[in-house]
């Protein structure tokens, strides 16, 4: 009787301990290696200043002579790599983040934990891989349907998306333009080179302050023709690569320092 | 001894989940093994609940329209409307609603084939306007606050799994699971039953006529083509919605393309095309009797004009055979 006594409290204790070890959400301490530097991204949005956020709803004139206002300007930026001098490179693991210029958000902050080194450039895509794009039912990062950054008649993300209204010469007016940029083909790789390989210590927090350029969607290298093709919806393909030519070359370095 | 015993039960109960979720049996079939998606392979309680949320009307945003609005089950999945005006919004559609069976060897779903699987055409109906016009957030929201579906959800993905993708995933599951290869022809192939003599001497004619992209046993071959139901496409309304598969790939070879739809269940799928805008299946092969030869958005198999000289005779017996493809069955009689 004693002896199974004992076996009983063996088997709860077991039992017990057996029920703990399945819980899913052991956390372990895992403190981030002091290797690590934090750089702190701030994606701008700007019109024709630098140093000023774009404006909705303000007319900006392009350098190909358009007159141009934005309701909004969205964008997704995946597969974050950073290269050091001696040529090997850091990646994000996979991540989407959308990135916004809308009367809610006036500019774009995140962070990400990279090794120390000695970095001359960082390289980013706008836009959804095709494998991600294929379906609709992977959700990584913040894609998802629910953020009108998708099609549904013809499934894949729009990775760029921007209307608002230009100067329409016939109608004498201000008439409405939108672009929703996707496909598989208009999937960009942007690299941010630095002016000088900078180094990155351990332990310390950087900035880097990326600039995208709006007005450069309609002028280079390509002058879109907004009064021909004011809707770019999907298509026609040869004017949405044009679009997608243009913001892969929107991107400029505003600044990469430390705090 | 009595002590491991102990000790199994223990560890089955600490490390197995309460309710098991088996995977879907699904029969074999004439097409052979029903194909499914890697990411999302169907279960007995993911089927269940994708069953229940295409017949919930909650999923439109003024709770009247479900799935089965425009998808009865009774007339193989299809309303027997050329374009149904049942959506929230009461506006006609541009578009015939299919019939559903055997979707899962389909590679493109739409009349232009425009969604690449199951899992993302679900989003299609439930957010167009004219459909069920659903915010997903706010159906998100309404699933959470359900009585019953975090549950059900649960039990068949898992914790926090109402979500968009449990959602599309859930009902592509139940979608591959609707499956029609059950009727007359069927049984005559497997030796069960035999056809008339009509129904013999209209299989030789769908094989010289209609094969060439009815292929059994899907009787689709889950293409697109033109089939000269029109000769010129003008309008570029609606983001091209009348130019077929064109709008998808921008290729001027597809200007005026339609999916095939299968031959099966046709005599339960009018009106037809992809607008419905045949009445009859006697209006079918009207057309198909035209000469296309003209027309440049005509397939060139349909160029021929064979089928122009075909007689009232022959024309009942094709009637026959593909009346054979009939599954009632599947549609619950």
């Amino acid at each position: 009787m004693k002896i199974f006594n004992l076996n009983v409290i063996t088997l709860v204790t077991l039992a017990m301990w057996i029920l703990s070890s399945c819980h899913k959400n052991d956390k372990k301490e895992n403190p981030q290696p002091s290797t690590d530097a934090t750089i702190n991204f701030e994606f701008q949005a700007v019109g024709d200043l630098d140093y000023e956020t774009l404006k909705l709803g303000q007319v900006y004139s392009t350098s190909k002579g358009d007159s141009v206002t934005f309701d909004f300007l969205n964008w997704w930026v995946s597969d974050i790599t950073f290269t050091a001098e001696d040529g090997s490179e850091w990646n994000e693991a996979k991540n989407y983040r959308l990135l916004r210029r809308d009367d809610k958000k006036e500019r774009e902050t995140f962070s990400v934990n990279i090794p120390a080194g000695k970095y001359k450039s960082v390289r980013f895509t706008v836009g959804v891989d095709s494998n991600h794009n294929a379906s609709l039912d992977s959700l990584v990062g913040e894609l998802s349907p629910t953020v009108g950054m998708s099609w549904t008649w013809q499934t894949g993300y729009i990775f760029l998306k921007t209307e608002g209204t230009f100067y329409n010469s016939d109608s004498m007016a201000y008439t409405p333009f939108q672009y929703h940029i996707g496909t598989n083909a208009n999937y960009k790789i942007v690299t941010i080179d630095f002016p000088v390989a900078t180094d990155v210590n351990g332990g310390s927090s950087y900035e880097l302050h990326i600039l995208l350029h709006a007005l450069n969607l309609f002028t280079d290298p390509n002058a879109m023709d907004l009064k021909t093709y004011p809707y770019l919806l999907v298509g026609p393909p040869a004017q949405t690569a044009k679009v997608a030519e243009n913001y892969s070359q929107a991107f400029s370095l505003h600044h990469f320092e430390e705090l | 001894m009595r002590l491991h015993g102990l000790l199994g039960i223990v560890f089955c109960v600490a490390c197995s989940s309460p309710k098991t979720n088996a995977p879907y049996t699904f029969p074999d079939t004439p097409a052979g093994v029903v194909p499914q998606s890697e990411s999302n392979k169907a279960t007995e309680k993911g089927v269940e609940l994708g069953k229940r949320l295409f017949f919930d009307s909650q999923l439109s945003s003024n709770g009247t329209v479900s799935c089965q609005t425009c998808h009865h089950p009774e007339k193989a999945f299809t309303d027997g409307q050329s374009l149904t005006s049942m959506g929230v919004s009461h506006k006609p559609l541009l578009r015939h609603a299919p019939a559903l069976f055997n979707l899962a060897w389909y590679p493109g779903l739409f009349w232009d084939g425009g969604s690449k699987n199951l899992e993302s055409q679900v989003f299609g109906p439930l957010t167009h306007p004219d459909e069920m016009g659903m915010d997903l957030t706010i159906l998100l929201k309404k699933l959470r606050a359900d009585k019953e579906y975090p549950k059900l959800f649960r039990d068949a993905f898992g914790e926090d799994s109402i979500t968009t993708q449990g959602l599309a995933r859930a009902l592509a599951q139940y979608e591959r699971t609707l499956l029609s290869f059950d009727s007359h022809y069927d049984r005559v192939k497997a030796g069960k039953e035999n056809f008339t003599r009509m129904e013999l001497e209209g299989e030789k004619l769908y094989t010289q006529f209609c094969a060439s992209c009815h292929p059994a046993p899907l009787f689709t071959d889950l293409s697109y083509h033109a089939n000269g139901i029109d000769s010129s496409i003008s309008d570029k309304s609606h983001e091209l919605i009348y130019w077929g598969r064109y709008r998808i790939t921008n290729d001027s070879a597809d200007i005026g393309k339609f999916k095939t739809p299968s031959l099966r269940n046709v005599g339960f799928t009018a009106p037809y095309m992809h607008d419905g805008r045949l009445a009859s299946l006697d209006d079918v092969l009207n057309h198909y009797a035209r000469n296309q030869a003209q027309n440049p958005l005509a397939d060139e198999r349909l160029k021929a004009g064979d089928f122009s000289a075909i007689g009232v005779e022959q024309k009942k017996a094709l009637e026959a055979f593909l009346y054979a493809l009939n599954d009632s069955t599947y549609i619950g009689n």
